[in-house]
């Protein structure tokens, strides 16, 4: 690698850090610590906001399933802009308004102390449990390029994110975060460019989405046929809008590390602008790196691939298992190129065509492609006992080889740096609930130092935690779709302990943590019980309720507990 | 944003927020038919 990809690599993300941390010097006490002392602009407060969500794996995972799978995954953020509209007109203005700290303060003053705790432990499991799959994406990289051992990168990384943000609290999170997001759009941008730019000289733009939209990989809106597709199928324009929507309504108003963002905010009308840049901005980044995952596909048409990019690993342990495997592998190689000449003639022919052109030889070999890499993947899983695909690494292997020298080390820093504006506001969140919602409360009296000094202890321990299970995220499969899974379990069911405060005002004390144990029952009922017999549809095994529903039952499963438990309340 | 926003502009900036969102969708539905 160049020395200049090396030293943006090493400036970036410690000049984003550093301005961050010299930036949070102003906001002292309580407030300060935790809110930025309520006084960001909108458009900081929403790049912060993007930024929490946009991790890592928004870099890695994502285009790497628009390599697999196309642009299917923008199904889940179609609902983003009506989940804002929504949010901006209830639970921000009620959040800013009762000047709390975290959004399950909020539920004592409405429900009870216990429905408080409750919420607020779930949330610090949920997150807790994603907390993991930041840190672990961009140990990838650092392991390809550097070569260094993963857990070292996560160490590294963990690490400087857990020092800024015990340091600098949540003005150091938001001011980090905007640099960290400027970074990644720059770098979705230059990685386009280059993948447009790899495609041979008679190969232009709209023959590259030609030859994408032929092999399956621009399909942004799907429909479901039948109502068994609508449940099921987790990529349908049904299932997005009432199941993404919850899904948002629950991120964005009741996971208290996007709450912490907006209540940062200089007023209410600044925190409610903050959630509007997602709204605006979501869907086209999304679309973007979706976009350039479907374009390495189209990349590799003409360049040379490996059957499996996890190759490294499968090479070790090919070496390590033996002749058999050896040669087995080898063959896989020699078939992988002989198959990927024929399929470069298709596409070369399919572009010559004239309107209307014919896919059928192009998508031919395309499935010829697939066997030989279901195979080597086969090969992996029965070598390593992983059912780890090889998605997340296709990116990395994609620039690694194709970026041009300071374009490429400008991606690797925007890695970094997105892993580490994730990370920290997951850490300062996990750190405010844990020490606002549970320590204050069980010490009435502590003072204001006390509590910020606790925070940062309770920032180390999360930094601590989450660097350790990241070891553990590597056993879940793409790490994209792991994290939504885990969220959809919880956010629901959070969400709607709200709206059952909102709708039913005869819902009283114990009735919120009752009803939210029902939503959260609902909802592993469904995980556990309802999904543990796959359904067949369309040749393929799939759970009988897609995740994006989870949200809608958890929710649904709160304000039908809530209901019935507020009807004992009736006539008083 | 120094001013403070009255709400008939929220309303509007709201109106225009949906609108956006479904204009999104009936962009990708093109999309998804003229390339997929």
């Amino acid at each position: 690698m160049h020395w200049l990809d090396w030293l943006l690599i090493a400036v970036l993300p410690a000049w984003v850090v550093f301005d961050g941390v010299r930036r949070s010097r102003a906001h002292t006490g309580l407030e300060g610590f935790f809110l930025a002392g309520r006084g960001v602009r909108w458009w900081a407060v929403g790049m912060s906001v993007m930024a929490t969500q946009a991790s890592a794996i928004t870099m890695i995972s994502i285009a790497g399933h628009g390599y697999e799978h196309g642009l299917r995954w923008l199904h889940v953020y179609l609902a983003l802009p009506f989940a804002m509209v929504i949010l901006c007109t209830t639970v921000v203005p009620w959040f800013t308004r009762a000047r709390v700290f975290t959004a399950y303060e909020y539920l004592e003053r409405r429900f009870d102390g216990t429905t408080r705790t409750c919420a607020s432990v779930l949330f610090l499991v949920s997150r807790g449990l994603a907390v993991g799959t930041s840190l672990y994406a961009p140990s990838i990289v650092l392991n390809l390029v550097l070569g260094i051992p993963q857990a070292l990168a996560i160490a590294l990384m963990g690490g400087v994110s857990t020092a800024y943000t015990i340091f600098g609290g949540n003005a150091a999170v938001i001011f980090t975060d905007v640099k960290q997001m400027v970074v990644m759009f720059l770098a979705i941008g230059c990685s386009l460019y280059a993948a447009l730019q790899g495609l041979p000289a008679e190969v232009g733009f709209g023959d590259a989405l030609a030859l994408a939209g032929a092999s399956g990989r621009l399909q942004a809106i799907h429909v479901a046929p039948d109502a068994a597709h609508v449940f099921a199928d987790r990529y349908n324009l049904v299932a997005a809008l009432i199941g993404g929507l919850f899904l948002f309504l629950g991120y964005f108003g009741a996971d208290q590390s996007q709450v912490q963002r907006f209540l940062a905010g200089k007023s209410v009308e600044h925190s409610k602008a903050s959630l509007l840049v997602s709204a605006y901005l979501k869907v086209p980044m999304q679309f973007g790196v979706l976009l350039l995952g479907a374009l390495i596909y189209v990349f590799y048409m003409f360049a040379p691939a490996p059957p499996f990019f996890r190759t490294a690993d499968l090479e070790r342990a090919v070496v390590a298992a033996g002749a058999p495997e050896q040669a087995e592998w080898q063959r896989l190689r020699q078939e992988f190129t002989a198959v990927g000449e024929r399929r470069a003639a298709a596409a070369l022919g399919f572009v010559q065509q004239h309107e209307p052109r014919d896919p059928a030889a192009l998508r031919q070999q395309n499935e010829r492609v697939r066997e030989v890499r279901a195979e080597a993947r086969a090969l992996y899983g029965r070598l390593t006992g992983s059912t780890e695909g090889d998605g997340d690494f296709v990116f990395p292997h994609f620039f690694l080889r194709q970026l041009p020298v300071g374009i490429l080390g400008l991606v690797i820093a925007a890695i970094f740096v997105a892993a580490m504006s994730s990370l920290d506001a997951q850490l300062n969140s996990l750190a405010t609930s844990s020490v606002i919602d549970l320590y204050a409360r069980a010490r009435p009296g502590v003072t204001e130092g006390a509590i910020v000094r606790a925070s940062r202890w309770a920032t180390l321990f999360w930094g601590l935690f989450a660097t350790v299970s990241a070891y553990w995220v590597a056993s879940l499969g793409q790490m994209i779709e792991a994290v939504n899974v885990i969220g959809s379990m919880f956010y629901g069911s959070l969400f709607g302990v709200f709206v059952l405060g909102w709708l039913c005002p005869r819902a009283r004390g114990r009735d919120g943590w009752l009803a939210l144990a029902g939503g959260f029952a609902a909802t592993m009922f469904t995980h556990f019980v309802v999904n543990a017999e796959p359904i067949e549809l369309d040749g393929r095994k799939m759970p009988p309720v897609g995740f994006l529903w989870y949200n809608v039952i958890g929710c649904a499963g709160v304000l039908v507990v809530g209901n019935l438990l507020a009807w004992r309340h009736r006539g008083r | 944003m120094s001013e403070p926003i009255d709400s008939k502009t929220w309303r509007r900036i709201y109106v225009a927020t949906v609108a956006y969102g479904l204009l999104t969708i009936a962009a990708l539905a093109w999309f998804t038919a003229a390339y997929a």
